[in-house]
């Protein structure tokens, strides 16, 4: 058994060294890989080559992000920037059944609440600096930004 | 063990009936972040039966024939529930590494986001214990003492797993389980703890005589202040000797007396700063005796035709269990010291042999004669059929005669074995 716990204890020590070196040493790297303010999320560009390809032009406006409500395609605005999540659905640490009612809708109080009904302001927090940046990785563009024009 | 493999799987049963079984694993993303709950889950569900399997508990002595097997599963449910909590993390992380290496980094630094916090001060507090247990040798008292800590890591770990945003938190039946599994934890731990401070589980003692067998071999003896305990031979009891020049540990000893005597002997051989300072007991030192515990003993064994087999102070339980032997049984004692001048109470077995015809007295010089093994003994006991062999000595003794019964074609049920070094 102590050898178990060894090669596990070994096991976790090299992953969370290379993991702290790769991340931490080279983060001055890292920062300018980081999606830049205004740029597509890494995560959204499928969404956004589809509209490409269809060749027609799209308004990111509410009637648009209203088509997208369901789990299996989510978009929602949030501080007036609009982000696909679809791809988040099952990472979520709250669960899907936090995100999900807030699909097609502006979310932003949700977000900043942690609360999906927004029904208590206030008394939860905001989302951290991690999810903040987590989400920049799903955004689509501007509300009322057109693509393809 | 069975049981304690069905308690831990429970939670992944609640888990994978929950929403949304669905998309678990629909992409590796996802796949590894479940693997890594479940990994938390099981882990924690462990760890709860861990602090369980340490609180001296009778049933449990029962239920694993023996307090040494508790330890010994204490040991590996410890040892499987630490590896398991240390690839939790792991695998949760393997999301955040496919955005960056900054944000899986991020992960692991402490203060950031508060439940994880809780989870990672508790991991590293069971990556300094845990080092104690298997690493960093230290003297056992001390030891011991750290190991207390793990408690500590225990509660945060609970912290982490109510405050974080997770399944346990959305799910009502799930909180449940390992709700009560956390509470039965600590209330078996905070009863131990209880029941040491207060005595009140005890057996009061005074020390009647100290006998100096040999060079390093200590005989107490000690003298019932109130009720006596009842045991049966072969079995032992944790002992706390509250003299000013012994420290307050409680530590196991085997039993040597009979369960005839009103007085109760252990004989202790001199193996550590405790057992030496086990010197300085003087008369009328009051005793405080938690115990029986332990399956070592003949009577509990249908079969009578034995084999007993000590390695130098293993022969304490032989030596209780020698002296109520009854008569229906017949017994070869075989008692390997390294030489003749550190065997104890060698002629209480010679006379109990003359007594009774039906037990046989072997002192066995490894020196002299070389390590004794089954092949020698299978001759001089005419044969193994229907035998129960029964072994206490230095683990590697037992282990290793063990073994060569088993490749005797011994079956496992007849070899009765105690470790009493854990």
């Amino acid at each position: 058994m102590k050898k178990l716990s060894t090669v596990s204890l070994f096991i976790f020590g090299v992953i969370l060294t290379a993991i702290l070196t790769a991340g931490l040493v080279f983060y001055q790297d890292n920062k300018s890989n980081q999606v830049a303010s205004g740029k597509t999320g890494a995560l959204a560009q499928n969404t956004i080559n589809k509209i490409e390809s269809s060749g027609k032009s799209l308004t990111l406006n509410m009637t648009e992000i209203a088509k997208h409500n369901n789990r299996s395609d989510c978009w929602m605005l949030i501080n007036g920037k609009v982000y696909d999540i679809t791809s988040y659905f099952g990472s979520h640490p709250g669960g899907n059944s936090t995100m999900a009612p807030t699909c097609g809708t502006d979310a932003t109080s949700a977000y900043m609440t942690q609360d999906p009904y927004a029904s208590s302001s206030g008394s939860r927090s905001a989302h951290s600096g991690r999810a903040q940046s987590l989400l920049s990785n799903y955004y689509l563009g501007d509300l009322n930004q057109t693509i393809n024009q | 063990m069975f049981i304690i493999f069905i308690l831990s799987l429970i939670p992944v049963v609640i888990w994978s009936f929950m929403e949304p079984i669905g998309s678990r694993f629909l992409d590796f993303n996802t796949a590894m972040t479940s693997i890594g709950q479940i990994l938390g889950l099981v882990g924690m569900a462990l760890f709860s039966i861990n602090l369980i399997l340490a609180s001296q508990y009778k049933f449990l002595d029962k239920y694993f024939k023996g307090l040494d097997k508790v330890y010994l599963n204490h040991g590996r449910v410890g040892s499987i529930s630490f590896s398991l909590l240390l690839f939790h993390p792991i695998f949760l992380v393997i999301k955040y590494i496919s955005i960056s290496t900054y944000d899986a980094a991020l992960f692991f630094v402490p203060f950031i986001n508060m439940p994880i916090t809780w989870g990672i001060l508790s991991l590293l507090l069971m990556i300094i214990l845990m080092s104690f247990t298997f690493y960093i040798k230290l003297k056992y008292h001390i030891w011991n003492f750290s190991h207390k800590f793990m408690t500590l890591a225990f509660v945060i770990a609970v912290i982490h797993t109510l405050f974080i945003s997770s399944d346990i938190s959305r799910n009502n039946y799930l909180r449940y389980y390992i709700l009560t599994l956390v509470v039965l934890g600590l209330f078996s731990i905070f009863r131990k703890v209880y029941l040491e401070k207060t005595s009140q589980n005890n057996f009061r003692y005074k020390v009647k005589n100290i006998n100096k067998l040999n060079t390093d071999i200590l005989e107490i003896e000690m003298e019932p202040l109130g009720k006596k305990i009842i045991f049966n031979p072969g079995q032992f009891a944790f002992f706390i000797f509250l003299s000013s020049g012994v420290s307050s540990e409680s530590h196991p000893f085997s039993i040597s007396s009979s369960i005839d005597d009103d007085n109760l002997k252990i004989s202790i051989k001199n193996l550590g700063d405790y057992t030496s300072s086990l010197g300085n007991l003087k008369q009328g030192d009051e005793v405080l005796v938690d115990g029986p515990y332990g399956d070592f003993s003949y009577k509990k064994n249908d079969n009578k035709n034995q084999i007993w087999i000590a390695g130098g102070i293993g022969i304490t339980p032989f030596f209780s269990m020698a002296q109520s032997l009854e008569n229906e049984y017949k017994v070869d004692l075989y008692y390997s010291v390294k030489e003749n001048k550190e065997a104890v109470y060698v002629r209480n077995f010679e006379e109990i042999s003359q007594k009774n015809t039906n037990f046989k007295f072997n002192l066995w010089n490894a020196t002299e004669k070389g390590y004794i093994n089954s092949g020698l003994i299978l001759n001089l006991s005419k044969g193994l059929d229907s035998k129960d062999i029964f072994l206490c000595g230095p683990p590697m003794f037992m282990e290793s005669l063990k073994n060569q019964f088993l490749s005797l074609g011994v079956d496992i049920k007849r070899i009765h074995y105690e470790n009493f070094s854990f």
